[in-house]
């Protein structure tokens, strides 16, 4: 369900899609990750048909205009897990945030692996 | 003039520089606004660059290879937030070149700074310039040139800090949003600054341990509310009591 708000002018909607993108890059940019991993069994489909997927590894849960985002990621060897799970929380929080305006309620980062 | 350190000079350096770090924090808290603006850069710089020491002073045996195992596996311990776990990478990636080897002079310095750029820059998929990553990479390439001609640490971290200002002074221009704050990066002064301490140390100028902030506030003198001798607002309270 995409995020729903409204001003003088009428509404504005932006959609999971969006804010999935958003992730996207911050994670990308975000020290220590390496690559995010598909989990869903979609996501698997559309690589099998070579279709990228934005969305993929991300899980953006809209409920009531409060985002709940799960990121699945592999993070570079070497690093401490912890402080850069942290540090990705914060990131995509703090952009999110600026992007939509609204507040985003958790993001859990789920580390599936190593990149060696 | 010192041409060679030893494993003893190691722990000074490092020691040097955390001193130095926890003397200008507040600053580079200041200063951090990419890539959330939360303001504690320096304090998560702090914080590693503690637990480094702290496991690196924990080591009894002489030896550079022992300190500097000790000093990665601090830093990767205690890394925290951003800067915490690049400053960790870097540390890793210097401290390998100095296992490896048989003396520590400018030359193995020089590449241990490339070595630090190197693994830093491997752990990130996009890299940003203009930030931490910028200054140790930029100072590297440069402390190589240096080390060919320079044999004595002092004048050697002196030509490199100078480059390395330079690059730091340059970072609002490669990365837009610190031009915006106008600002300079914060990891990379935060990283400039333990340099600094190191070379406070190879110079013998002494740092002082911070002031231990004043972490109790004082509190504001409790006026007395029930000051009947001086009464300015003059109102009048009444009271209905219904239903007695």
């Amino acid at each position: 369900m995409p995020l729903q708000t409204s001003n003088i002018y009428g509404n504005i909607s932006v959609s999971d899609d969006a804010v999935a993108m958003v992730v996207r890059k911050v994670a990308m940019d975000c020290y220590g990750i390496a690559e995010l991993v598909s989990r869903r069994i979609i996501d698997s489909f559309r690589i099998l048909f070579n279709q990228e997927s934005v969305s993929r590894g991300i899980k953006i849960v809209t409920v009531d205009n409060r985002i709940f985002i799960d990121v699945y990621c592999l993070i570079a060897s070497g690093v401490n897990q912890e402080a850069v799970k942290n540090s990705l929380k914060s990131a995509i929080t703090y952009h999110v945030e600026m992007f939509t305006g609204m507040r985003v309620k958790s993001v859990e980062v789920h580390v599936v692996g190593l990149k060696l | 003039m010192k041409t060679i350190l030893s494993a003893v000079d190691l722990k000074e350096l490092f020691n040097g520089a955390k001193l130095n770090l926890s003397k200008n924090r507040q600053y580079v808290d200041n200063l951090n606004v990419f890539p959330v603006p939360d303001g504690d850069t320096g304090t998560n710089m702090l914080l590693t660059l503690n637990a480094t020491v702290k496991e690196m002073e924990s080591v009894t045996v002489d030896g550079i290879p022992y300190v500097s195992a000790a000093i990665a596996k601090g830093a990767l311990k205690g890394a925290r937030g951003n800067s915490g776990v690049i400053l960790s990478q870097i540390l890793k990636g210097m401290t390998n070149v100095f296992a490896s080897a048989k003396q520590l002079n400018t030359k193995v310095f020089a590449d241990a700074l490339v070595a630090g750029a190197q693994k830093a820059y491997d752990a990130v998929v996009n890299p940003k310039e203009g930030t931490i990553l910028t200054v140790i990479r930029l100072i590297g390439d440069y402390a190589v040139k240096v080390a060919k001609r320079t044999q004595d640490f002092s004048e050697f971290f002196k030509k490199v800090l100078h480059k390395g200002d330079e690059v730091l002074a340059d970072t609002p221009r490669l990365l837009p949003v610190l031009a915006k704050a106008g600002v300079v990066d914060s990891g990379g002064q935060g990283l400039m600054f333990i340099f600094y301490g190191m070379l406070n140390v190879l110079d013998g100028i002494p740092m002082n341990e911070p002031e231990p902030e004043e972490t109790e506030q004082s509190s504001p003198a409790v006026t007395d509310v029930n000051d009947y001798e001086n009464i300015t607002f003059t109102y009048c309270t009444e009271y209905f009591i219904v239903n007695f």
